[in-house]
């Protein structure tokens, strides 16, 4: 099983109760180590630098090889667990607590939410 | 600017930093000025000294409303109930009200987005966002970031569903939760709610009375991959008897999320 598909099923399992849910620390690593939508929009949002994986795109200007390099953990998981909180916090004081309790506010929908932006980011910025 | 520099995750200012940073300027700074030149050297020496000193004392301010926060109950559900890293920009923003913009773009997408989650009706969209409102209506499972309101989520919710209480520790939850992320998801069998078969041959049958658009979206996840495949159920199913020994191992408190 890819690791992105067994991270969502995990997912499901912790809302199911089943499963304990992550610390930030882990979120951090599990956003690095599947290098993907999440850690691009990370970039998209100015939040950690530009990495291998998106400057390949940009220069080359061609779609993604799905085997794109992955950041140092070392230097990467700090600088996402940085992003996660600040993003975090800022979520927590601008949605009331009967709307974060509706959305379910975790690392989960943060996580979910960077992948969304990345797709969305050039509808968004027309707005 | 002192606001930008420290909320910049990017800069990975420290405090220690800082401090080289006023010693430096401290030994450095003019004796005389002689001309306006120096004296305005001078001047921005001084003002730079200041803001370390403003500097040290948010830091200060802000480790004590982290300290404070900590303090206060939150819900059980609530990660930062457990978590006690704070970073130093995540502290400053918090003093000056002044996120990096990437924290308030995000904040934006999902307030623009929130009416779809809200309303119970037909959800209206907030000026300008109608373009928005159209691409993420259309796909909610690709586009819209609650990620529990996707109507492949909350179809895989809908009875008999893998993730049901009463058969969370069966091999039928672990096949069925697999074959809904790593097959169903984002088509109109996972929106009907049609997760969940009791047996590989019952799965077959499915397979062979249905045309595969309906139950597998080849582009679900982006680009397709070997993990998304119907070809993986009957692997899954072997999986699966290895679900109930896994689980025993901890008996007595839950999987940690890593090493699920």
């Amino acid at each position: 099983m890819g690791e992105l598909i067994t991270y969502l099923l995990t997912v499901d399992y912790v809302y199911a109760g089943l499963v304990e849910r992550p610390t930030l620390e882990e979120m951090a690593q599990v956003i690095n180590k599947l290098n993907s939508r999440a850690a691009i929009g990370l970039e998209k949002l100015f939040l950690i630098p530009m990495s291998p994986r998106t400057e390949a795109k940009v220069v080359r200007g061609k779609k993604r090889s799905p085997h794109h390099k992955q950041v140092d953990p070392g230097i990467e998981v700090p600088l996402i667990k940085t992003a996660l909180q600040l993003i975090m916090d800022y979520l927590m004081k601008n949605f009331s607590a009967e709307e974060q309790a509706m959305m379910r506010l975790d690392w989960f929908i943060i996580e979910h939410s960077l992948c969304k932006y990345s797709r969305l980011q050039k509808t968004l910025q027309e707005i | 600017m002192a606001t930008r520099v420290l909320g910049n995750p990017n800069t990975q200012l420290t405090f220690k930093v800082m401090d080289i940073f006023s010693n430096f300027i401290s030994q450095h700074k003019m004796s005389q000025a002689a001309s306006h030149e120096n004296q305005l050297i001078a001047e921005l020496n001084s003002s730079m000294i200041e803001l370390v000193g403003l500097l040290k004392n948010w830091s200060t301010a802000a480790q004590n409303t982290n300290n404070a926060n900590q303090q206060q109950p939150l819900p059980s559900s609530n990660p930062l109930h457990s978590n006690t890293s704070q970073g130093v920009e995540a502290s400053v923003w918090v003093i000056t009200g002044d996120p990096p913009s990437g924290v308030t773009n995000l904040y934006q997408m999902l307030r623009y987005l929130f009416p779809i989650i809200a309303a119970v009706s037909q959800p209206i969209p907030p000026p300008g966002c109608e373009k928005l409102y159209n691409k993420v209506l259309k796909s909610k499972d690709k586009f819209l970031p609650y990620c529990e309101f996707g109507p492949s989520r909350v179809g895989s919710l809908m009875e008999p569903s893998p993730f049901a209480a009463d058969i969370l520790f069966l091999p039928e939850s672990l096949v069925n939760g697999s074959t809904f992320r790593g097959v169903l998801f984002n088509t109109e069998s996972a929106h009907k709610g049609i997760t969940f078969w009791n047996s590989l041959a019952e799965w077959e049958l499915f397979t062979q009375e249905h045309d595969e658009s309906y139950y597998f979206a080849k582009g679900a996840y982006g680009q397709p991959t070997k993990y998304h495949d119907p070809s993986n159920v009957a692997a899954y199913w072997e999986a699966g008897k290895l679900w109930p020994t896994y689980l025993a191992e901890y008996s007595h408190s839950r999987p940690p999320f890593m090493a699920t």
